[in-house]
């Protein structure tokens, strides 16, 4: 391997946006409500990305917060919080025609990621959606939003959706290594399907670990490296959100946004302070320190309750120990003249 | 036994009560989830509480921010992904009961948390489905619980189905046989569905609401039943559990906020 090639991957959130993304793209996020990549996300609208086609299961304000950026066009989706009952740029952007929804629900929507990132040419569904508006009702995506075929075994009705290979995914974890092994814990509902789905992946993550610490604890990595196209380290990437482990809900926070969200000048105001305001995001915990002082933010990070290790110990790793394998009887230095002896040896 | 309680922590008790012990669980977003959770902490220890983003058999510590949120549990004996909840324990029918919010709901218990239109026909977005349509299909049973949301006449956007259009239409149209939803519980009171027509109709009142008052909140002419029940109070425990797990949600909606956004600043101000 040539000495540099695994460091590869590992780069600044602006250069993995700027090399990863372009206008146009589709463009999927891959954490469900848990970790969700905002420090990504703060990067593409910096860099006003544009005409961005949003796919994502359900949302919190990421919507209403690539709206605001006027990075993206269209969104399909199954969920956008409203808290409180106020109103959101959403809501603004559908008025205004600046947008173009098409609703799924949760589970029909990762059935596309899911048939994807399979290579399956359809992923079959509940039926009972069926009845809904959900299928009857469509958008941009038309006749690719459903469709129904005969089960050759019953010859029974069975909705199906079709694949979706978004561009790019962006998705924030608790801990990486260098090659893109990324590993998330506590929920991860959708995370797996929408890397495996998307034909380039940005890995953001609290902490980049050695290798040896992933190689460990493989039961967390939801993606290998060799699908992962960028790594960035990213501590507090996901705040306002929680990330298990590292930090809570800035409810607090929330609540600012909350309110800005709701009226367009607010929203401006949020954007310029918290996003076009700073140049990153270690910038924006610096503001964060200096707007709510240094024990806000410590109050954020979780305590310690460490899960318990499990034993991935063998009775023995090799066939050999000590120059010597007791399943053949035969010493290291003497397997050739085994071979020989046994006239294997290639003359 | 009771103290002083709010009509809030009432509504999150009764919805608690639908809960067995035993029952497998899964959670809607926001005040359903606070039921859920105080079931879990009172009179039904062994319920397995679930969300749809694969956490399985929490022990709750506080309300969850979100059904994605890993953070307010001491514990789960489960995890798996939102593909998983939805096919390999839903659509096998190991789901017990959904309990569910809703912005619309029908005479039916038909559901719309999608899309509302106003008296002009303008249309507004509520906040999209979520994972409701499969739930309340494929749950054993749904409870219905209505916060912010009202009665109509028929919805603006037909997200989640109920009993359709009554009878055993539902059925016929391939939904488990027996699922639905057995409740609806309001601010006011709770709601059954006739065994036959599947018509909603009123079984009981909180302590202080007339029918009449339910009345006004419903755009057809409303089935009373004939042994309408008053709810009983909340008790201590219940309150107890409620305001433990999430004081919020005793407080109206938009007080909520307020008074989350004024505690901040004072501490800002002070630390």
């Amino acid at each position: 391997m040539v000495e540099g090639e695994v460091h590869d991957k590992v780069m600044d959130a602006r250069e993995a946006v700027k090399r990863f993304i372009c206008d146009g793209q589709d463009l999927a996020s891959g954490n469900f409500l848990h970790a969700i990549p905002y420090a990504l996300m703060h990067e593409i609208i910096r860099q006003r990305k544009r005409n961005l086609t949003f796919w994502l299961p359900s949302a919190i304000d990421e919507i209403d917060l690539l709206l605001a950026g006027g990075c993206v066009k269209r969104v399909v989706t199954s969920y956008s919080h409203r808290a409180f009952g106020l109103p959101t740029e959403l809501d603004r952007a559908l008025n205004e025609g600046r947008v173009e929804v098409e609703d799924y629900t949760n589970f029909t929507l990762l059935a596309r990621f899911k048939a994807g990132a399979m290579g399956y040419p359809f992923m079959p569904v509940l039926h009972g959606v069926k009845l809904t508006d959900i299928y009857r009702m469509r958008s941009f995506l038309g006749k690719e939003k459903f469709g129904e075929v005969e089960c050759p075994f019953t010859g029974r009705k069975v909705l199906v959706v079709p694949p979706v290979n978004p561009d790019v995914a962006i998705v924030h974890v608790q801990r990486v290594d260098e090659q893109g092994n990324a590993q998330l814990w506590g929920s991860a509902a959708c995370a797996k399907w929408v890397c495996f789905a998307s034909k380039r992946v940005i890995v953001s993550a609290e902490e980049i670990v050695d290798s040896s610490v992933i190689k460990r604890t493989p039961n967390y990595t939801i993606v290998p490296g060799f699908k992962v196209d960028a790594v960035v380290e990213e501590p507090w990437g996901a705040h306002p959100n929680a990330v298990l482990g590292y930090y809570g809900e800035d409810e607090m926070f929330r609540g600012i946004f909350y309110i800005s969200n709701a009226d367009s000048n607010l929203l401006r105001a949020f954007m310029d302070e918290w996003i076009y305001g700073v140049e990153s995001r270690q910038e924006y915990v610096k503001k964060y320190v200096e707007r709510f002082g240094f024990r806000t933010l410590q109050r954020l990070k979780a305590k310690t309750r460490m899960s318990e290790s499990v034993n991935f110990g063998v009775p023995s790793e090799s066939y050999w120990s000590r120059g010597y394998c007791s399943t053949l009887d035969v010493a290291w230095d003497e397997f050739e003249s085994l071979l020989k002896e046994l006239g294997m040896v290639v003359k | 036994m009771s103290g002083t309680y709010t009509y809030h922590e009432l509504m999150m008790t009764s919805i608690a009560k639908e809960i067995r012990d035993g029952e497998v669980v899964v959670m809607g977003q926001g005040l359903p989830m606070i039921a859920c959770l105080a079931a879990k902490l009172t009179h039904a220890p062994n319920c397995i509480l679930l969300t749809e983003a694969g956490i399985v058999d929490m022990i709750p510590t506080k309300a969850l921010f979100s059904v994605g949120d890993p953070t307010a549990v001491n514990g789960f004996s489960y995890f798996c992904d939102l593909f998983d909840v939805n096919t390999i324990i839903l659509n096998r029918g190991l789901i017990d009961l959904a309990v569910l919010g809703a912005a619309q709901v029908d005479k039916y218990g038909n559901i719309n948390s999608t899309i509302i239109r106003s008296h002009s026909g303008q249309e507004a977005r509520i906040t999209g489905c979520g994972g409701a349509p499969e739930f309340a299909g494929y749950a054993k049973r749904t409870v219905i619980t209505l916060v912010g949301g009202r009665f109509v006449e028929k919805l603006d956007y037909f997200s989640t189905p109920g009993y359709l259009e009554g009878g055993d239409s539902r059925y016929r149209a391939g939904f488990p046989l027996g699922s639905g939803p057995s409740k609806v519980v309001t601010l006011k009171g709770i709601f059954k569905f006739d065994e036959k027509t599947k018509e909603m109709y009123l079984d009981a009142v909180y302590p202080g609401v007339s029918v009449e008052d339910v009345k006004k909140d419903v755009p057809w002419e409303l089935k009373v039943s004939h042994n309408l029940e008053t709810v009983e109070p909340p008790s201590r425990k219940y309150l107890n559990v409620i305001r433990l797990l999430a004081p919020e949600y005793s407080l109206p909606t938009k007080s909520r906020l307020n008074r989350r956004v004024q505690a901040a600043a004072k501490r800002v101000l002070t630390s």
